[in-house]
């Protein structure tokens, strides 16, 4: 078995003693979502109020923390990074409360909405404007959740970012693609 | 043949990636830093 799945699954059983179940976010997530690609990033959407218990719960799993702040941490144990976001805003909250629990081939895991994903991928490039994968990301779920999404809360999200033009190029990218 | 669940192509595809490229290259540098409004 991949020791990327091993990873994942002994994170989540451990993470089984939180208040609230954390769900994945970043790039595994999109997979949830149709949209598969190659990514070693394991990310998880964590209530605050459960920030001290992962901490604790990730030491105890061998990872050490590189970094740490109020909104989010970065652990890492030999090759094998684990970040984590922090929900203790409203919306981030929200996500978490109503991330969906899936049956996968990791077992049964939480899965935040395409929606917030979105939200979240925005939030990292504008944080790191490097990071156009996200972009690539977003255009990808705006494609393969095409007529599911809630349109109305993904325009929130890019006008919380103050990059409301952005979503318009990434839907015209998106449908070009189609073509 | 029974239904995939949500994440078992990204398990497959991840599976071959590992076994043709078993020792992954370093992680970029992530801070953590920046404005979170979420």
């Amino acid at each position: 078995m991949s020791r990327l799945v091993d990873q994942i699954k002994q994170a989540v059983a451990a993470f089984d003693g939180c208040k609230t179940t954390p769900a994945l976010i970043g790039g595994l997530a999109l997979a949830a979502h149709q949209v598969v690609r190659a990514t070693r990033d394991v990310d998880f959407l964590v209530d605050a109020d459960d920030a001290d218990d992962v901490h604790m719960i990730l030491l105890d799993l061998g990872y050490r923390c590189i970094h740490r702040s109020e909104d989010a941490a970065n652990y890492l144990r030999g090759d094998e990074g684990l970040d984590v976001l922090y929900a203790h805003r409203p919306i981030a909250r929200r996500l978490l409360a109503d991330a969906a629990a899936r049956t996968t081939a990791l077992g049964t895991l939480r899965v935040v909405s395409a929606e917030g994903l979105i939200g979240f991928k925005l939030q990292a490039v504008v944080n790191d404007s490097r990071r156009t994968r996200d972009l690539d990301d977003i255009r990808a779920l705006l494609r393969a959740q095409r007529g599911r999404l809630n349109m109305a809360e993904v325009r929130e999200y890019f006008a919380l970012f103050g990059r409301p033009e952005w979503l318009d190029d990434l839907l015209e990218q998106a449908n070009a693609d189609e073509r | 043949m029974p239904a995939k669940d949500d994440l078992s192509d990204w398990v497959d595809l991840m599976e071959a990636i590992e076994a043709l490229c078993p020792v992954w290259p370093p992680r970029d540098d992530w801070s953590g830093n920046g404005t979170y409004r979420l």
